[in-house]
């Protein structure tokens, strides 16, 4: 294994070879900054330049484009409030209002260190679960995967701040939505009133950008002005937010290998491990005051885990030739192009192009993470370029992105619907992730239900991995009950105690 | 502290939205009756819990009505609101950024994307914003100039309109 580790770098370290990496790279930082596009799209970009191509080139320019697209969709999350991709959606719940309070480059900087760090945790779990990895993914049946959406939903409630009720019935909104279009377990078409476009149900890509893109865009070119206040400078945080992902290093470490076990398991987007990490770093920390208002643990633990799961979605993709993302199926398209055969025998009989996925990955993130960092300067000036011109930049961008998804009108009258939506849960105060979180979780429930159904009947709750599973739940729901509890405590002592302003 | 005019109005929209929510259920639970039994029982139970919460939040808004303090209340689970924004003059200013995005889905619809963007973009800024005609072209030709190496790099599809254009 060491021989082939080593022969890995060394294949891969070849001048043309690094160069259609640094191509991926570039690539996956363009299309991750442009909202609504994401690795999916840079992957089918560059498939139809890979026949022909040497296999090692082209496999180190996909996973350039894979390992550069998490970093990278940070900067319209953070800067915009506008989700880069759908892997970067709870990263703006506090990048934004750290933007907005003009500390724009203390949360592009940790959230890059946090990608960076995840990401190489990430390369050096998958090498390291290589011999173990076949088990843990076998592991998980459908009730185990069923429970996983569980725990998913579990969060809404702490994602759902003070209005928890109205935050619950956002996420059975987002859970209804999700069933509109074919059944996943039944040959019937749900709620789509025979309009061809609904078959296929509504996309996470312009729901996302429906909720946050344009009541954000609305908002600000209503309110004019700046997204950061002027004077208040970039923070001069480049610095700061490196310690600020250094002084967390637990918690990297944590949200990365938990981006990499969710990751191994196929069917979990990205989005899902956004939002389950987001929710856990709420749910386990003791003070959440600052949550939603620019704390920068939400920055730092989604983007960790974000760039971590990379690895973990190779697991399956390669082990037993089962994508563990949408993106990762056109990899593996790229793989059947070369004539290589991902599955067991991958690991047998070409383990040197294994390490080389992983040297790539690992070696991607560091060469992304640079170059999002020297761009973070020029583009985190746009936080103080009055609002009004960079608003038509955005809104066309936003349409041009979302009309991707199906290249329908439809895609661009949902567009609008949901912003329109999003808009009004906004001005109301009703929480919008636990909505996305339903959406997202709402057809992997239904299937899994189903199948745990047929397949064991009620049995299914009895097997261990649903019991650990749904103790945890637990867990998360009472535990951040507590927490909660004992910090609006905490938060009421420290009003009682502190002195007025005037008084000071 | 509560101000009558600032929070009424997003007070009667929290309510509106939930009826809304609530006959969205309603619905899913009825058209689901018709339903093969696996697509059946998703929609019904979900939209079962959707009504029994919607039912819970309007009897919460009718027991907590005038005395209910949404300042004292901070979200801490979406992006916060300026309370000058809250205010039917807020609400005001931001329906007509609506009705400015209506303006170019019209135009998108009739002359397609590029030819949208090119007239969208200086009405915007000079109509609206008082921007001067110079930093309005050079927005609309670095629009142009993207809008064009998006589709020819990334292979993207633009919006036709209705009216045939070449681009």
């Amino acid at each position: 294994m060491w021989d082939a580790l080593v022969n890995g770098l060394f294949i891969l370290l070849d001048p043309y070879r690094m160069l259609m990496l640094s191509a991926g790279v570039v690539i996956g930082v363009v299309v991750g900054i442009l909202p609504g596009l994401g690795g999916l799209m840079g992957m089918a970009l560059v498939l139809p330049f890979l026949f022909g191509m040497d296999s090692y080139a082209g496999i180190a320019m996909l996973i350039g484009i894979a390992a550069a697209v998490p970093s990278a969709d940070t900067f319209p999350s953070v800067l915009m409030g506008i989700p880069g991709s759908s892997g970067s959606q709870a990263t703006i719940m506090d990048g934004y209002p750290l933007a907005r309070k003009g500390q724009a480059a203390r949360a592009l900087s940790a959230a890059f260190s946090a990608s960076m760090l995840g990401g190489l945790i990430g390369a050096l779990a998958l090498t390291a679960l290589v011999p173990f990895a076949r088990p843990l993914v076998l592991a998980f049946g459908s009730p185990e995967l069923f429970m996983l959406t569980i725990l998913g939903l579990s969060m809404v409630g702490v994602l759902s701040g003070s209005r928890p009720l109205l935050g619950i019935i956002g996420a059975v909104a987002g859970l209804v939505l999700g069933t509109v279009g074919g059944a996943p377990v039944a040959p019937e078409y749900r709620f789509a009133f025979g309009e061809l476009y609904l078959f296929d149900g509504f996309s996470l890509v312009i729901l996302a950008l429906g909720l946050f893109a344009i009541p954000e865009v609305i908002d600000l070119l209503a309110k004019g002005g700046a997204i950061a206040q002027r004077g208040s400078g970039l923070g001069g945080g480049w610095g700061q937010g490196l310690r600020d992902t250094l002084s967390h290093k637990w918690l990297v470490l944590r949200h990365s290998l938990f981006g990499v076990i969710i990751g191994a398991i196929p069917g979990m987007g990205s989005s899902i491990i956004d939002w389950l990490n987001y929710g856990y770093v709420v749910q386990t920390s003791k003070d959440r005051s600052q949550f939603g208002k620019g704390d920068i643990r939400g920055v730092i633990a989604p983007e960790s885990a974000n760039n971590a799961r990379e690895g973990g979605v190779l697991m399956p993709t390669l082990l037993f030739g089962v994508p563990g993302s949408s993106a990762m199926a056109l990899f593996l398209g790229a793989l059947l192009i070369f004539g290589i055969q991902p599955g067991p025998a991958l690991l047998r009989d070409n383990l040197d192009l294994v390490f080389v996925i992983i040297w790539s990955l690992a070696i991607g993130n560091v060469m992304g993470t640079l170059l999002c960092l020297a761009l973070s300067r020029p583009i985190a000036q746009l936080t103080f370029v009055p609002f009004h011109f960079i608003a038509p930049v955005v809104l066309c961008i936003v349409i041009l992105g979302a009309y991707q998804e199906t290249r329908h009108w439809g895609d661009l009258i949902a567009l609008l619907g949901f912003g329109f939506v999003g808009w009004i849960m906004k001005r109301i105060e009703m929480p919008r992730p636990p909505l996305l979180i339903g959406f997202i979780l709402s057809s992997l429930t239904e299937r899994y239900l189903w199948m745990s159904y047929n397949l064991y009947d009620w049995e299914w709750l009895t097997r261990p991995g649903v019991m650990i599973i749904g103790a945890l739940c637990v867990v998360l729901v009472v535990g951040g009950s507590v927490l909660k509890a004992r910090s609006q405590t905490g938060v009421r002592r420290d009003e009682a105690v502190e002195p007025p302003p005037e008084e000071k | 502290m509560e101000d009558a005019p600032t929070f009424q109005l997003s007070r009667w929209l929290r309510t509106a939205l939930v009826i809304i929510l609530l006959a969205l259920f309603s619905y899913v639970v009825w058209a689901s009756r018709d339903f093969m039994l696996g697509a059946r029982l998703f929609p019904q139970y979900v939209g079962t819990a959707g009504i029994i919460l919607c039912v819970l939040e309007l009897l919460r808004q009718i027991v907590r009505r005038g005395r209910e303090v949404i300042s004292d209340e901070p979200n801490t689970a979406d992006l916060v609101v300026d309370e000058a924004e809250q205010t039917p003059a807020g609400y005001w200013r931001a329906a007509r950024f609506f009705g400015w995005v209506l303006f170019y889905y019209g135009l998108i619809y009739l002359f397609g994307f590029t030819m949208a963007t090119v007239i969208f973009v200086p009405s915007l800024l000079t109509l609206r914003f008082r921007a001067s005609l110079l930093a309005s072209a050079g927005i609309v030709a670095g629009l142009v100039v993207t809008i064009w190496l998006l589709q020819t790099l990334l292979m993207l599809r633009l919006p036709r309109g209705i009216i045939p254009l070449p681009f």
